[in-house]
């Protein structure tokens, strides 16, 4: 019984994990992630200025950090978007933190 | 439950192991003439006290002899900055500095700068056997940031090693 339970409660910690952290990546981790990919691409010229913010999430019961492009192109001086992309760093779904990197001018 | 705790402490250890590599630390991206390295944000701490630390990223175009370096500076109250000095192998007082915003943030105030100062400088600054200080003149105080000795032969060879990067890069368009 005990043994069926600790499977059950993994199984809906994975889900839920993956309702975070794998959802804006088309190549989700269950064990590890570390990889960066595409968020989303403007008609604007490639930008040489370059903006990060960070979120972390906890055991997917916490979640901190301002992951807002606004956030990312207000450090770095952007006032015209050109893409942003996400790097994905997850450990079993229970610990993750994502990276956005925006860039323009 | 024992496998499951073996099995996490090792997939912890295999991403620490991923994250300490110096490919982690910056990014770089081909453009038509040249290349953009960016330095992702690392901290510099302060040397007198246990406040909060400066946090610093570089941007790098091998079309141009300099770098930008913006950073985010933490103080408990509103300050205005006069001047911002680097002083290690060499000293470089930058005035023209740009400030992008001075906002709240919980209890402390962040001010963010950004300031333009020759590739060169970085370079030596960065080959020092001594570690250099970043001190931020205002009207109220001057605040100064610099690594330890213990951590600035860990700090350097990561950093060298990107400087080292761009270098040979470089000539690629020269």
């Amino acid at each position: 019984m005990k043994k069926h339970l600790i499977v059950f409660a993994a199984v809906v910690a994975l889900a839920l994990g993956l309702s975070s952290c794998g959802a804006i990546t088309d190549a989700p981790g269950v064990i590890f992630m570390g990889h960066t990919h595409p968020m989303a691409v403007t008609s604007n010229k490639v930008g040489t200025k370059v903006g990060t913010v960070t979120t972390m999430n906890l055991f997917n019961l916490a979640t901190w950090g301002d992951g807002s492009v606004n956030k990312a192109a207000k450090m770095a001086g952007i006032t015209k978007i050109s893409h942003v992309d996400v790097k994905t760093f997850s450990v079993l779904t229970l610990f993750c933190k994502k990276t956005y990197y925006v860039y323009g001018e | 439950m024992k496998r499951f705790f073996f099995l996490f402490v090792a997939v912890c250890l295999i991403s620490s192991l991923y994250a300490s590599s110096v490919e982690d630390k910056y990014i770089m991206k081909t453009f038509e003439n040249g290349q953009l390295y960016f330095i992702l944000p690392y901290d510099i701490p302060v040397q007198t006290s246990k406040a909060k630390a400066l946090s610093a990223d570089i941007t790098y175009l091998t079309t141009s002899d300099s770098v930008t370096m913006n950073i985010s500076v933490w103080t408990d109250r509103e300050l205005a900055t006069d001047s911002i000095a680097l002083e290690g192998g060499e000293r470089i007082v930058i005035k023209d500095f740009q400030t992008f915003f001075i906002e709240p943030e919980g209890k402390l105030w962040l001010h963010r700068y950004s300031l333009r100062y020759p590739l060169v400088c970085l370079t030596k600054l960065y080959a020092a056997e001594s570690p250099f200080s970043m001190i931020i003149y205002t009207r109220e105080q001057e605040m100064a940031y610099g690594y330890s000795s213990k951590v600035w032969s860990k700090e350097r060879a990561w950093m060298n090693k990107i400087l080292h990067t761009i270098d040979s890069n470089r000539r690629l368009y020269k």
